[in-house]
């Protein structure tokens, strides 16, 4: 069964592929260059001075652990201990504690720097944008050195205020809501929290971001951890959508909707043809 | 349709390889990695200046956008309903009838994605990004993210039908063209309920009217729902406040079995009782 479907793919592959050679090319004028890697993601207004640190970085710490770079205990204040503790050991009995993210929602400031899933950085001169697969997110630094603006409602991924400092983009994000936390593993913030972000290269495909943990709120003391990135020229990030987990929800009537896993259907479809 | 660009893809990582190989037998010498990476960066550098240059001189279409108005039924550019097959205009008559009877398959309803090209009429805002390899669309909704490489095919390495679908796009003159394929065939084009089938495609061109006027020409190509292409239009004004975005989330907590409250006791949340 399935040799007979790869020969059919391979019969199928073929025909397409001399079907389209003339077509596609005809109507597609001939890219001005190869694939450029990460040197042409950014707007043409940025300075060269500017270091370039966009395109798509692949995470080399990701962890469900957030913990201070010195190696010493996270400086919790007793009732962030307590929730620390409760949380480890709900999940130690097998019943985990709610999570926003088990429901679609982003993940926050500093957990989207530990998550295994790449970020994608686009600099424009007024915001750099760096979108976030997983959860389909991004979040936007604005480069202009403006506080919030007075109607900013705290939002999942906070308010964020780049500047250079030299080769480093430091980032100050605040303004975040209560409802995640600083990683999966149970480290609490509260609303008071302020990330403080110095991403550099320390090498030309290791994009380094040191980020200090400020929330008198829920620490004793600032405290700061530390992501890595690896540059990767190839990836693409990929559409991320955990609301086709939600499909099987039945509605009021408690007919499922979209019951019938709509995607593998399209597939299926496909491979009739 | 999207299968037809996979062949070429492999044929070109091939010959990819095979140069590879014969110039590393050539010199054998070691290069530090990060000699390697510095090679390699100014490689890229140089072939990218053509295209700087090339987009130093487009009409600048990044920044903050928004439509005139949320459109909910689409109509072609001469104000008549797209040229549906008898399949899709069953589709459509019995998804208004059950609109219209209070309850809809819609999957926005379901915070699914509205997909390409649903979320440009979705009314909320955009942020284009412009760099001479990409074009980026930052959707305020939900914020989903549409990434347009410039650099043609080959897309992917694997067919990956999905609710954006794969965009690629190159400048022809003063306007931007972007050929979208890759559906999974789900979402509908609009709130009324226009059909997409797995093997539509769209073609769009995007020019900038007036520095603060944008129009994107949209083309619709599906023989499994409509009995021609068709075309529409809309038009997005340039937003002032260029720098903030709120992002969406209404749909994602609208969902939630358990209302979202804080989670930090110092905040006044419950945190430690909730599941």
């Amino acid at each position: 069964m399935r040799n007979t479907l790869w020969l059919g793919a391979a019969v199928a592959a073929l025909a397409a592929l001399s079907a389209v050679a003339g077509s596609a090319q005809e109507r597609r004028p001939a890219p001005p260059g190869p694939v450029m890697g990460d040197l042409t993601r950014r707007d043409v207004r940025v300075p060269d001075t500017t270091p370039n640190i966009s395109g798509t970085w692949v995470s080399l710490s990701s962890n469900r652990t957030i913990a201070p770079l010195d190696g010493g205990p996270t400086p919790f204040l007793p009732w962030a201990q307590g929730y620390f503790d409760q949380r480890a050991k709900a999940e130690a009995a097998g019943q985990p504690l709610f999570d926003p993210n088990a429901s679609c929602l982003p993940s926050g400031v500093p957990r989207t720097l530990s998550v295994p899933y790449p970020l994608d950085i686009v600099q424009t001169p007024e915001v750099i944008m760096i979108g976030v697969e997983v959860m389909h997110t991004y979040r936007m630094i604005h480069m202009d050195g403006k506080p919030p603006p007075p109607d900013y409602k705290p939002s999942f991924l906070g308010y964020s205020v780049g500047h250079w400092d030299g080769d480093t983009l430091m980032i100050e994000t605040t303004g975040m809501n209560g409802y995640t936390q600083v990683d999966e593993e149970g480290r609490p913030k509260s609303m008071s929290i302020k990330v403080t972000e110095h991403m550099r290269k320390v090498a030309p495909d290791i994009l380094e971001d040191t980020f200090t943990i400020d929330d008198p709120k829920t620490y004793s003391r600032p405290w700061t951890a530390r992501s890595r990135f690896r540059w990767d020229p190839k990836y693409r990030l990929a559409e991320y959508v955990c609301e086709e987990n939600n499909r099987n929800k039945p509605d009021a009537t408690g007919k499922l909707r979209h019951g019938q896993g709509g995607r593998l259907n399209a597939q299926e479809t496909k491979a009739k043809k | 349709m999207i299968d037809r660009k996979i062949p070429a893809a492999a044929a070109a990582s091939l010959l990819a390889l095979a140069t590879a190989g014969a110039s590393f037998a050539q010199n054998p010498a070691p290069v530090s990695h990060e000699a390697q990476l510095r090679a390699r960066d100014q490689a890229a550098a140089d072939k990218a200046r053509a295209l700087i240059e090339a987009d130093r001189k487009h009409p600048r279409i990044g920044g903050m956008w928004l439509i005139g108005a949320p459109i909910d039924t689409i109509k072609t550019v001469d104000g008549k309903l797209p040229p549906m097959t008898a399949a899709a205009q069953k589709l459509y008559r019995q998804r208004i009838a059950e609109r219209r009877a209070g309850r809809t398959d819609d999957p926005v309803e379901a915070c699914l994605p509205p997909g390409t090209p649903r979320s440009l009429w979705s009314g909320q805002k955009i942020f284009i990004t412009q760099a001479p390899a990409k074009v980026t669309f930052f959707h305020q909704y939900k914020h989903l993210i549409r990434h347009v490489f410039l650099d043609g095919p080959p897309k992917l390495a694997e067919p990956d039908p999905n609710w954006e679908g794969h965009s690629s796009g190159w400048w022809d003159g003063d306007t931007l063209k972007i050929e979208t394929i890759g559906f999974n065939g789900e979402q509908w084009l609009d709130t009324a309920g226009l059909p997409q089938s797995p093997d539509m495609k769209v073609d769009e061109t995007l020019r900038l009217v007036d520095p603060n006027t944008l129009e994107d020409t949209v083309t619709v190509t599906d023989p499994k729902y409509y009995s021609a292409p068709w075309t529409t239009k809309v038009s997005f004004k340039r937003q002032q406040d260029n720098a903030y975005m709120a992002e969406d989330n209404a749909c994602a907590e609208r969902l939630l079995e358990v209302p979202l409250k804080n989670y930090a006791p110092s905040d006044g949340g419950t945190g430690l009782s909730e599941r």
